[in-house]
């Protein structure tokens, strides 16, 4: 019900500028409540700019889109906030892929909970696979959501790639390590498939700069399967993660990442 | 944007509920100069006012649905309005309030509107700047008494008794 009583531009101006009593002032603000008009009456007191500003603010905090909890929670751990959105937009860092390597990797580990040595085998050969996996997925024109947007942009597609490589790389190896750890119980065996790991999947991108990811990745995977087939026959964890395979590990990192540095132009 | 200029705030609201951005601009063109000056009035930093009225429009977008359509847009409004202002202000000193200024009374707005010449006027201007700080938090912001302590810097506790002490006063004049 609007009484008789309503402001007049005097008391409007009294009031936003604080020269009201306190009963005065509580009246105002009971009026304004109930009455659009004594309302219409301070919008002078307020300068457009500054509505304006604030406007503006309103209509770039609507449009954002809200950050995943993946990012939010980077930001939280201290990462900058355009890497963490670069991450959070990786396939291979979704919640869907690293449940299904995840899954991958435990079925590996129970199997060789039943046999001691094949199924060690198949956790060895599944392991350092993974993270090749997740790389040639965390980004190429199929899997990248954002594909187009990071071809375009001013950033440098190395960098990009190795971000994510090393976000991925990381990701992959916890699960790894955390389930090696909980199944399996072998310390040796969780250390010695790292290094293997780090080689193929600095081979994968290597060998990006020239093939399709995809491509690069599943040559590696190939490579990577047929040579546990043939040493497998004889006795896989010497050869291939004893000092010999360890050594060609680092052989085939130092090459891969060599070759990365020298086309990092050529990257794309 | 002049077609929106005739809608009532319910219309507009139930807009903004439906993603429109004219209706939701018309609102805010409408809600954001009185709020603003209300506001200052409870914190004289201009920086987080700004911040409070923000906040409080981008909640508007985002729950405009949740508006129960009773009772006065500009009030439901306001109690986003003035907790929005004790977010900003948590954590922050308290100096920046400056509360004690002002005041008010029963919860009838009716008794509201003709407060200043009457009894009750009068009755409130003799309370201590305290025990009408607490009065205005919790009957005219329509704060909880543990908010009004947030925003008053006092415990809860306090805003407790101080409003017994003023209810006490006022019914004292007031018999």
């Amino acid at each position: 019900m609007s009484t008789a009583w309503h402001m007049d531009d005097e008391l409007a101006a009294d009031y936003a500028r604080g020269r009201t009593g306190p009963t005065l002032a509580a009246s105002v603000e009971a009026h304004l409540l109930a009455c659009a008009a004594c309302r219409g009456k301070l919008a002078p007191e307020v300068p457009r700019a500054r509505l304006d500003r604030v406007w503006d603010e309103i209509t770039a905090a609507v449009d954002a889109p809200r950050p995943t909890s993946f990012e939010r929670l980077l930001r939280v751990l201290g990462v900058p906030e355009h890497t963490a959105r670069l991450l959070a937009v990786t396939s291979s860092l979704k919640p869907a892929w690293i449940a299904a390597g995840a899954v991958a990797l435990l079925f590996a580990a129970l199997a060789s909970g039943e046999t001691s040595r094949f199924g060690t085998l198949v956790f060895l050969a599944v392991a350092p696979i993974l993270p090749v996996a997740g790389v040639v997925l965390a980004y190429g024109r199929g899997a990248d959501p954002a594909h187009e947007i990071a071809f375009a942009a001013p950033y440098s597609v190395v960098r990009l790639t190795l971000l994510r490589a090393a976000a991925v790389l990381g990701v992959c190896v916890a699960l790894a390590l955390v389930i090696g750890l909980a199944v399996l119980g072998d310390g040796g065996l969780m250390a010695v498939w790292l290094l293997p790991a780090l080689a193929l999947t600095t081979l994968t991108l290597a060998l990006a700069g020239w093939l399709d990811p995809l491509m690069s990745g599943g040559a590696v995977a190939a490579l990577w399967f047929a040579g546990f087939a043939a040493v497998a026959v004889y006795e896989v964890r010497p050869v291939l993660f004893g000092s010999v395979g360890q050594l060609a590990s680092l052989a085939v990192f130092a090459v891969s990442a060599f070759v990365i540095f020298i086309r990092r132009r050529e990257f794309s | 944007m002049n077609d929106y200029a005739g809608w009532s705030d319910p219309d507009l609201l139930e807009a903004v509920a439906d993603g429109d951005r004219r209706a939701f601009e018309t609102l805010y063109g409408r809600h954001a100069p009185w709020l603003v000056v209300r506001l200052s009035r409870r914190c004289a930093d201009p920086g987080v006012v700004d911040e409070a009225v923000q906040d409080t429009f981008v909640a508007v977008w985002r729950t405009a649905r949740a508006w129960r359509g009773k009772g006065q847009v500009a009030a439901w409004i306001w109690g986003i309005g003035i907790r929005r202002l004790l977010d900003q202000l948590r954590g922050r000193p308290l100096a920046l309030v400056r509360a004690g200024e002002e005041i008010v009374v029963s919860a009838e707005e009716q008794v509201l509107l003709g407060i200043e010449y009457g009894e009750l006027g009068t009755a409130l201007n003799r309370l201590s700047p305290e025990l009408r700080a607490v009065v205005q938090a919790t009957v005219l912001d329509g704060l909880t008494t543990r908010e009004a302590g947030k925003l008053l810097g006092i415990p809860a506790g306090t805003v407790k008794t101080r409003m017994m002490r003023a209810k006490a006063q006022l019914r004292e004049v007031l018999a």
